[in-house]
């Protein structure tokens, strides 16, 4: 400790993320004497964060959440000020990091480390590249669930965060689900709360809202909770039961999607929004109730397709209805409802129509695209929770990281510093931490080794801003791309002049157009990123979920199909040849693929033996010309995402 | 391939200006006004330095890199011509560092031949008349040449 010391004086250290994994790091930085720690974060603090951000307090709500994390680590510092000039004694910096304006390479140029507590996986690529183009190790990290890792990024002497292919993320931030939702996803899983907070153990609901201890009112506590209705008893009378059943399915769902929706939009939650909530009139929805109840046996999951078509809202409400009367029925009501017992598992029919109904409804509301039951039931598979521990255990990894390369050096990070998974079961040795050595750069990465990339593509349907925005900016993660053929560029973000090419569909770009066999470079000087693609033309089926492939090579042309759906096998292994399998299962009615806990413990339990063969080293299909999803489930632990 | 390493050093180069340039300059590829530009042909705006004649005006000069860039220098010319002694009447610039033969180094950035050029405004070289009308008024009538230099900063005011 005393080599330590002086070495911890000397050294600055940017947390990126002050959620679930950054609260821990930043209470262990300053429980171990680091003084010189900014801190970029762009969240406030939602209620819902508070059971396992533990630096945050309810009177903390709606604070941006980097400065009271980093108002809470000066009180526990021993110390009272920053040893390095220059830099803060935990300064807050409340914004994006992709924000260049800010947060450059020359901002980060002036740390001994970065540490990641990241949520997601495009800030993720970001900071690596601004990492590798400023020189700084970086400390990652990253849990889902029970499942968690560390590892060290040390410029281009090992793995960047990109040498392996990434699926997509998994996991969403709390506030997205109770405020912002953008996507059927969150509302899905905000269903899956609701149904909690209506049927199961209400207090371990996302949605739950203490109103003993708060003096915050709540919209939907009373109605939702208070209210919940008694197991109807042998014998009642059939109009009592329908009224009561009536008013509390009519006072529930519209203290959801009526006034809870007016309560937020009254405390301005979504000012400069690109669409407004616009909340449900549930009493008008539900017209017809006295007609549903007649028939108990007829409900829009029933009749014919009542599956696989999207309900209309007055349906979402029908099928509220008959699961509230169902749950409260003596012949189908579970023994232990509301208790902890009672919860959401999509392989529950009712829970699952309930699922689907009420995330549909909040979907309208937020305007997002609703689901049938089957495509909800694909969503909801692939749900899992943060848990504090993993959070806490991987932060005190990325610490002990960050004291090997104080102690012995960046030059030694490759000799020195480990590579370790959080595991759920563990080994045979009985370990539950798994080290394991860093790998080299992948001399197929195009971020750490500008390697070659063929992107396939229909040159002749696709357009220009789709170009940027599917495949340059959602899958490969650039900030301000600008595309060049040879000599001659053809879009600059941010530059005007060159807006006339978006509508444009890619053959007919100027310059020759983006077609088969060119080479199209495209730059981002803020990532200080450049790749070489070479285009391949191709058409899509339109079910096909990505209308794009990217791979190291170029792939043959008539096997295409064939190549593209098993060539990683080789490379991943049996356990996850049987999770590609098992994802393939489920494909067909979904567009995130359901990978379930039980696949990444089983890809998990037997970790890397040593000469990192799990982590699918490179082979051709690396970058996805795999689609992602069939190596996800080996991929898992690797890929973990923390839910914050 | 050599346009390749032209490319490249341009690509740099466009990167380093965006990080950092002098105040009052500009420089960036020519738009091909089909919603393209082209890397090897670039449009720069020099300012006059303050407390010179040529304070005022933004004079506008257009680079021509070649496919032996970097090892060749490029082309720049002021457009519309400019009334200098050192400009010829085509608009080229005769500056020592932009002629391969003296003293151009495949290291000099754009923003160093620019500046260079802003020096070369009030600089000129009467060794190496390039134009004889300002060479003639600069040589033989300062005041004169005062005057027009002040009415060409006037006229190239930016708008």
């Amino acid at each position: 400790m005393d080599v330590l010391t002086p070495l911890i004086k000397k050294s600055s250290i940017l947390v990126i993320g002050s959620g679930g994994i950054g609260c821990e790091l930043l209470k262990n930085l300053s429980g171990s004497g680091f003084t010189s720690v900014e801190v970029i974060d762009l969240d406030t603090i939602d209620i819902s964060n508070l059971n396992r951000q533990f630096l945050f307090r309810s009177e903390h709500v709606g604070m941006a959440k980097c400065e009271v994390a980093c108002e809470a680590s000066r009180r526990i510092s021993p110390f009272e000020e920053s040893s390095v000039e220059g830099i803060g004694f935990y300064k807050p910096h409340h914004g994006n990091v992709k924000d260049n304006e800010r947060f450059g390479v020359n901002f980060f140029k002036r740390f001994t480390c970065v540490l990641n507590a990241l949520d997601n996986v495009s800030a993720r690529r970001h900071v690596n590249r601004l990492c590798l183009s400023a020189e700084i190790p970086l400390i990652e990290a990253g849990t889902t669930g029970y499942l968690g890792q560390t590892t060290v990024i040390n410029g281009k002497r090992t793995e960047c965060y990109e040498c392996q292919p990434k699926p997509t993320q998994k996991v969403y931030p709390i506030c997205t689900i109770r405020s912002t939702p953008s996507m059927p996803v969150h509302c899905i899983v905000w269903g899956k709360e609701l149904y909690k907070l209506m049927f199961g153990d209400a207090k371990a609901s996302m949605l739950f809202e203490d109103t003993v201890n708060s003096d915050e009112p709540s919209t939907f506590m009373e109605p939702v909770v208070e209210r919940r209705l008694k197991v109807e008893e042998e014998v009642g009378d059939d109009l009592v039961r329908f009224k009561e059943i009536k008013s509390y399915a009519v006072k529930a769902l519209k203290s959801v999607y009526t006034e809870e929706i007016n309560k937020q939009l009254s405390m301005d939650r979504y000012k400069g929004a690109s669409k407004v909530p616009v909340p449900l009139d549930i009493e008008k929805l539900m017209e017809k109730a006295d007609e549903w109840w007649k028939d108990k046996n007829d409900y829009p999951s029933v009749r014919e397709n009542g599956e696989k078509r999207i309900w209309t809202n007055e349906e979402s409400c029908h099928e509220l209805f008959a699961i509230i009367r169902e749950m409260y029925t003596t012949s189908t009501s579970p023994s232990d409802l509301h208790t902890s017992t009672v919860a959401f598992d999509k392989d529950n029919h009712l829970s699952m129509r309930f699922v689907t109904a009420s995330s549909n409804l909040r979907a309208h509301i937020f305007s997002i695209e609703t689901s049938s039951f089957y495509t909800a039931k694909g969503i909801a598979g692939n749900i899992i929770p943060a848990i504090a521990t993993t959070n806490a255990i991987v932060a005190g990894l990325q610490v002990l990281e960050l004291f090997k390369i104080l102690k012995y050096g960046k030059e030694k990070i490759k000799n020195v510093c480990k590579f370790t998974y959080c595991l759920r079961d563990k080994t045979r040795k009985g370990l539950f931490l798994q080290p394991t050595t860093l790998q080299p750069p992948n001399d197929k990465c195009y971020v750490c080794r500008n390697a070659r990339v063929v992107l396939s593509i229909d040159t002749s349907t696709t357009t220009l801003s789709k170009l940027i925005e599917d495949v340059l900016t959602k899958k490969m993660s650039f900030n301000s791309p600008i595309l060049q053929i040879g000599c001659d560029q053809i879009y600059e973000h941010g530059e005007e002049e060159y807006g006339v090419n978006l509508p444009k569909l890619l053959k007919d770009l100027p310059c020759g157009g983006v077609k088969d066999g060119v080479s199209l470079i495209v730059e981002d000087f803020e990532q200080d990123m450049e790749i070489n693609f070479e285009i391949c033309h191709r058409e899509f089926e339109e079910e096909e979920e990505e209308q794009f492939i990217i791979s190291g090579d170029r792939p043959k042309p008539k096997e295409q199909n064939s190549e593209d759906v098993v060539p990683g096998d080789d490379n991943l292994g049996d356990s996850s040849a049987g999770a590609a399998a098992a994802a393939n299962e489920l494909d067909s009615n979904d567009d995130i693929v359901e990978i379930t806990e039980e696949d990444n413990r089983k890809s998990l339990t037997s970790p890397p033996n040593g000469n990192g063969k799990k982590r699918a080293r490179s082979g051709d299909s690396n970058y996805g010309a795999v689609a992602p999803k069939k190596i996800r489930g080996g991929e898992g632990g690797e890929e973990a995402i923390a839910i914050d | 391939m050599s346009a390749g390493i032209a490319r490249g050093r341009l690509s740099e180069e466009r990167k380093a200006w965006r990080k950092d340039h002098p105040y009052g300059f500009y420089a960036k590829p020519n738009s091909s006004g089909d919603g393209s530009s082209n890397l090897m042909c670039w449009t720069a705006g020099i300012p006059g330095k303050e407390k010179t004649d040529w304070e005022g005006g933004l004079y506008k000069v257009q680079m021509e890199f070649s496919e032996e860039y970097p090892s060749k220098p490029p082309k720049c010319k002021f457009i519309p011509p400019l009334f200098h002694p050192n400009v010829y009447p085509s608009g080229t610039i005769c500056l020592s560092i932009l002629n391969e033969e003296e003293d151009w180094r495949p290291a000099i950035t754009i923003k160093q031949m620019l500046l260079g050029i802003q020096d070369l405004l009030d600089t000129p070289n009467p060794n190496s008349p390039a134009q004889s009308e300002a060479y003639q008024l600069f040589v033989r009538d300062k005041a004169a040449y005062k005057k027009r230099i002040l009415k060409e900063a006037q006229d190239r005011a930016p708008a």
